[in-house]
């Protein structure tokens, strides 16, 4: 319904650009009411009456954004609360328009903006996994086929048949995920998804990540788990109040986007190092390092925190 | 690929998601119809026993206590009851169709258009159910049965069907921007239930009110159940209002998700 069809040339996922998503001139706004949505109660005060109907201002969430990304690539975006990354992500798979500019995408697409969207507390797992692969973009027939695979990496056992209201937060968002890495489209959009879980649970998400660079699957992923970008995307982009402020090298754009934070706020700084070395030692055990080599890792986030720590005592 | 740049804003993909929205309304509707009653003790009996029940009373007060003397009052009511009740469910179900679904709609690319159709895809079936409890009620109550029903019934449920899915998908689009249709469906549905020949015969209404039942676009459809159920009247050109009604509320029903479903997500 919201989107229009170009004709593709008549391979099946037809390539037909060297883009699989393209924008141009986007920019996306809301129009934000000054107060609450009018009652009849207002418009017996002639003063709130007016105030809103004049009042209305748009917010610009996306300002002329640019992009283009390359078929296969993985793309992380990042960027502070409210600089506009859901946005973008919601215009890019056609669930809000864009205000102005154009969107193209080439190739089949498919969002994982939430996990487990529209799954329904009074039926069972089954059911609820079949119709939740429906809105992910899978064909009956796909769905049908996978469903025994989404079930068995769901691990849920004969719960799977029970209906969800007994499941627990956990067992919802293992299937919600099981379904999600059975979508495969060209290109996939996600929101988030890897905060989710625990350690384990997003060791899967990175392995799925992995599996679908092999497939040449273009990914753009919006997530505030900076490090597994560094490990995996081929590029990044940092949003800031709805524009692009860096575009390029993972590792430099990360690098960036830490001195605009710590910049804006020293909490977030020390929350963020905090972070980085809890990522650093999880690599360190994955990887079997030597704590010399470990200590060497994270030499630069100890002297960062002793100049910290210097100028807020010089304060 | 063209390389236009719109205004307003474009969005354009050369291959859509391969589900099917087909099989996503089918996948939805069947879901919805068994959870409707689900872990209800008398389940799927609800499909009948709401409009009998109601059938039952006004039988006791209309017939009896007001003896308003109309012939084989059971059976007068329950043919016009059933299809009105298939008519104000779904109207007033449709109108959370989309509202109900928001975090849905936020999230995930569909035609969003499967939403209202599922509720009155719902409903039919749940007509189509009952309706061969209907005409054995009818029979037993002594209606004879009438060759017209082959013919007349299939015409009036497709009408109907095609009323509710207008209806249906105007009154979703509309209660997002305007949250007030709830309540106020509510409030329309009782006053349409008085203003159509329901608990009395088309013919009873005086001349100098005739004019009210013939501005409500319902009152020669269920009209025309009644007659079609109880008499074998097949329907005929009085169901004018009733088809112009149907075209003009699919007309604006589709316009209007067309005009307005374009933002929904933000507006939700």
């Amino acid at each position: 319904m919201r989107f229009s069809r170009t004709p593709s040339s008549g391979t099946p996922h037809g390539v037909t650009s060297p883009f699989a998503v393209q924008l141009e001139h986007v920019s996306k706004q809301y129009t934000l009411d000054a107060t609450k949505p009018l009652t009849v109660r207002d418009m017996m005060k002639p003063r709130r009456f007016f105030r809103q109907v004049t009042g209305k201002r748009p917010f610009t969430a996306l300002n002329d954004i640019n992009l283009q990304v390359p078929h296969g690539q993985i793309l992380g975006i990042i960027g502070p609360n409210g600089s506009g990354k859901s946005s973008l992500l919601r215009v890019l798979a056609g669930i809000s328009p864009p205000t102005t500019g154009t969107v193209m995408i080439d190739g089949t697409y498919g969002a994982l903006l939430e996990l487990g969207a529209g799954f329904h507390p009074a039926v069972s797992g089954r059911q609820n996994a079949y119709i939740n692969a429906l809105f992910m973009g899978m064909s009956k027939e796909d769905a049908i086929n996978a469903l025994p695979s989404i079930i068995d990496f769901s691990g849920l056992g004969d719960f799977i048949d029970q209906p969800m209201r007994t499941y627990s937060s956990g067992m919802f968002l293992r299937l919600g995920f099981s379904v999600a890495i059975h979508v495969l489209p060209d290109i996939l959009l996600v929101d988030e998804v890897l905060a989710v879980g625990d350690a384990a649970f997003q060791e899967k998400c990175f392995n799925h990540f992995k599996s679908l660079r092999q497939q040449n699957t273009t990914v753009i992923l919006v997530t505030h788990n900076i490090d597994s970008l560094v490990d995996f995307a081929d590029r990044v982009i940092m949003l800031q109040r709805g524009e692009i402020k860096f575009d390029g090298d993972p590792v430099e754009v990360i690098g960036e986007y830490m001195k605009v934070l710590s910049n804006d706020n020293p909490i977030m700084q020390k929350a963020l190092r905090r972070g980085m070395a809890g990522n650093l030692v999880e690599r360190a055990l994955r990887e079997n390092l030597s704590a010399e080599e470990l200590s060497e890792l994270l030499e630069p986030l100890r002297a960062g925190a002793q100049a910290q720590e210097l100028a807020e005592s010089g304060r | 690929m063209a390389t236009t740049t719109a205004a307003p804003g474009r969005f354009a993909a050369t291959a859509a998601p391969s589900s099917s929205a087909w099989d996503l309304l089918v996948a939805i509707t069947m879901r919805d119809v068994r959870v409707k009653y689900s872990g209800a003790f008398l389940s799927y009996f609800w499909w009948i026993a709401r409009p009998l029940l109601l059938g039952i009373v006004l039988y006791f007060a209309m017939g009896q206590v007001l003896d308003v003397g109309i012939d084989n009052h059971g059976a007068f009511l329950l043919s016009a009851l059933f299809p009105w009740f298939w008519f104000q469910g779904t109207v007033f179900s449709s109108s959370g169709a989309f509202l109900g679904n928001a975090g849905l709609i936020k999230k995930v690319q569909f035609p969003r258009i499967i939403l209202p159709l599922s509720v009155v895809v719902g409903g039919t079936i749940e007509f189509f159910v009952t309706l061969p409890i209907l005409i054995g009620i009818l029979l037993f109550t002594g209606v004879n049965p009438h060759w017209e029903w082959l013919i007349g019934i299939p015409i009036l449920v497709a009408l109907q069907f095609a009323l509710l899915c207008g209806l249906a998908i105007g009154i979703a689009t509309l209660t997002v921007y305007v949250r007030d249709l709830t309540p106020a469906l509510n409030s329309l549905l009782t006053l349409l239930f008085y203003l159509t020949p329901i608990i009395y015969p088309m013919s009873r209404v005086p001349d100098e009110y005739q004019w009210i039942l013939k501005l409500n676009p319902i009152a020669p459809l269920i009209e025309a159940w009644r007659q079609l159920l109880m008499f074998g009247e097949a329907p005929n050109v009085d169901m004018w209002p009733s088809v112009l009604f149907t075209i003009a509320s699919l007309a604006i029903g589709i316009y209007a998700l067309r005009a307005l479903g374009r933002n929904m997500a933000d507006a939700l």
